[in-house]
């Protein structure tokens, strides 16, 4: 029973690297390179990519581009509704620090509202 | 509001990408602000630093050489071509045409690719300059782009081959978002938007900046203001740019890029001490106090036809070397605002394609 | 329209799917990254780095802050210390945030001695915020692991504003002179 439920681990385990699923959140810029990212020339479904516009399928989500204190609770909400296990990538200099953009009406970095896992420096960062 | 399926009222809220541009320019000098404008329509940068360019320099008294002028309007034009491409796919892919998306993104690259050998950079490019652009374009990207042109004439038809004639997509767009030339005018669109309802206003031929004097290209206009004369415009359009394109290349002069007289990155914000050794110290402060500026005070608004429509600048100037008011007419705020007018009376599936049609960029929108 | 016999032998949709079949058979466009690499153009803007001096084995950098200035989002930050005897300045510590960098290229285009430049390496990630921030010893590494790719350690690149670089080649806002007229 114990080597079964291992190997039903490492079997969820695989399937879940194997295909991950984002949740797209694209705000700016950063959003036409994920685009292009999923589009022709580098096509992101060969690793299993597949892009969902539902938080409740994804297991990652995708913050890519300025985040304003406007978008912070709708994005907030967005990450509440992900199911376990859940990770975040903070896509372009915008959605990791701010950016360029040190006003009154931006997050200074999206990790001000959610935990990142991975930050992706770039602007915006190339497919 | 809706009634059944029918939208009846309806009201689009703006702001969720409002990120401070204007404010922050009042704190930066005038060159380090041409960054920022990328930022603004980022699908096609190119349009966006061009016109802002050209406020700076008409404020200043700044022209151009030709070959600057010349390289300017062509990647203008290649980035009006992306900023279609852009529109035409994701338009498509909300009707409901995924091939159309795959393919546009494929010639999309490409353009990309040009970029990123002119200037090193996609999509942020920062490529004009005040007073020209910021490198020469070596002559085997030249010929690379102008061997392109052909190869693109061919996916155009191939995208009017896919779409012009297709039953749904005819379904999807004849008779939706109908508006008539003068209502255009009366909500302020501009672009393909407006030349869609039959009205050839293009601000490259009315009020011509840069190399548009020198080459030939037509306007193409639309009859009944639908979003299909919409969608034909914008592909008349992408073959008028390749036009453009190509007499740019076989015409483009020889010499420098840059005027003489541009600014420094590094702008100070008050005079710099140039002659301080030549005339001393003493007149120096004596120049500063009497108020020598260091760029000519006053106001002055220029526009550009961006890929979207008119996109003008709004600069207030009060001497020193950072703007005092940056004010950007950006042609998807007025656009947006004609969404009630365009949507009521419509099927809440058709709002899609009316918001796709008036190619609305949110980063432009809010600033 | 619908009584035309073109709409009714489904002309319109046929002559579509005949695109996407030729599409079909024409050689994939879409580049197998792991295995394929993306080719980056030379003068594309990545990551940062400083040019390390072959003769001296330490950054080129003379504290001249020109960077600091012209960065619009004014991510740089640089320590130095003056020579007292000379006047000279030297570079002590230089902080650079690349959460904050937008890659605009103004750094590399005013610094007068070519020391920080922007790379060819795009493939950069970090789990913390504090693993992008880039000091002196991280930005000099950055400019080792760019360098091994070429065997000949001899890069230039024409956005760098080196000194004997003819005056056409360089970019455009470094021509010398006064760019406003003195009103006399």
């Amino acid at each position: 029973m114990e080597l079964f439920l291992g190997k039903l681990d490492d079997l969820i385990n695989w399937a879940r690297a194997g295909s991950l699923w984002p949740v797209t959140f694209g705000l700016a810029c950063c959003a036409i390179e994920m685009m292009a990212a999923g589009a022709s020339r580098s096509d992101l479904d060969r690793f299993g990519i597949i892009f969902r516009a539902s938080p409740r399928q994804a297991d990652c989500m995708i913050v890519a581009g300025t985040l304003t204190y406007k978008m912070a609770p709708i994005l907030r909400r967005v990450y509440d509704q992900m199911s376990h296990p859940r990770w975040v990538v903070a896509m372009g200099s915008c959605a990791c620090s701010g950016g360029i953009f040190r006003t009154y009406a931006t997050v200074q970095g999206g990790d001000e509202i959610f935990p990142v896992d991975i930050y992706v420096p770039g602007c915006p960062p190339r497919p | 509001m809706l009634e059944g399926e029918k939208i009846v009222d309806l009201e689009p809220v703006v702001g969720f990408l409002h990120r401070g541009v204007e404010k922050l320019a009042e704190n930066l000098n005038y060159a380090q602000v041409l960054p920022l404008t990328d930022r603004l329509d980022y699908i096609s940068a190119m349009n966006n630093n061009t016109g802002y360019a050209l406020c700076v320099e008409r404020l200043l008294g700044i022209e151009p050489p030709p070959r600057g002028k010349y390289l300017r309007t062509m990647v203008c034009e290649l980035a009006r071509i992306a900023s279609h491409l852009l529109w035409l796919a994701t338009h498509a892919l909300d009707i409901g045409a995924m091939t159309v998306f795959l393919y546009c993104f494929r010639e999309r690259e490409i353009i990309l690719n040009f970029f990123e050998k002119i200037c090193g950079s996609r999509l942020t490019v920062s490529y004009p300059r005040i007073g020209g652009v910021r490198l020469d374009v070596e002559e085997e990207v030249l010929e690379e782009i102008y061997n392109f042109i052909p190869y693109m004439y061919a996916k155009i038809e191939e995208y009017e081959g896919l779409l012009s004639e297709n039953r749904i997509w005819l379904d999807r767009t004849i008779g939706i978002g109908v508006i008539s030339g003068e209502e255009a005018l009366a909500y302020g669109l501009t672009g393909p938007s407006l030349r869609g309802s039959g009205i050839a206003y293009d601000i490259r031929k009315h009020f011509p900046y840069d190399a548009y004097p020198v080459v030939e290209f037509e306007v193409p206009v639309g009859k009944n203001g639908d979003t299909y004369d919409r969608y034909w415009v914008r592909l008349q359009e992408m073959r008028q740019s390749l036009k453009i394109v190509k007499q740019c290349i076989e015409k483009l002069p020889e010499g420098p890029v840059c005027a003489e007289l541009s600014p420094d990155l590094d702008m100070p914000l008050f005079k710099r001490a140039f002659k301080a050794d030549a005339i001393g110290p003493v007149t120096l402060i004596a120049f500063l106090n009497e108020g020598m500026e260091l760029v000519p005070k006053g106001e002055i608004y220029s526009a550009v036809e961006g890929a979207k429509g008119e996109l003008g600048f709004y600069l207030v100037s009060d001497g020193t070397g950072r703007p005092y008011r940056l004010h950007i007419r950006a042609p998807s705020f007025i656009h947006i605002s004609a969404l009630k007018r365009l949507a009521c009376g419509h099927f809440i599936a058709d709002l899609i394609a009316i918001i796709g049609t008036l190619d609305i960029v949110m980063g432009e929108c809010d600033r | 329209m619908r009584r035309d016999p073109k709409y009714l032998i489904f002309k319109d949709l046929l002559g579509g799917l005949l695109i996407t079949l030729k599409t079909f058979f024409r050689k994939p466009v879409t580049v197998q990254y792991p295995k394929e690499r993306v080719t980056i153009f030379p003068s594309f803007r990545g990551r940062h780095a400083l040019v390390r001096d072959p003769e001296t084995g330490e950054a080129r950098c003379v504290a001249c802050l020109k960077c600091v200035q012209v960065c619009p989002s004014r991510c740089i930050e640089v320590k130095f210390e003056v020579n007292p005897e000379t006047g000279a300045r030297k570079m002590l510590e230089y902080k650079l945030e690349a959460l904050r960098c937008i890659y605009c290229g103004y750094c590399e285009e005013v610094c007068p001695v070519g020391a920080i430049v922007l790379t060819e390496w795009f493939e950069y990630s970090s789990r913390d915020r504090a693993g992008l921030i880039f000091d002196k010893e991280k930005l000099l590494k950055n400019w080792d692991e760019f360098i091994a790719k070429y065997p000949d350690k001899v890069y230039t690149n024409k956005f760098w504003n080196l000194k004997g670089i003819p005056e056409i080649l360089k970019p455009a806002p470094k021509r010398e002179g006064i760019w406003v007229k003195v009103k006399e």
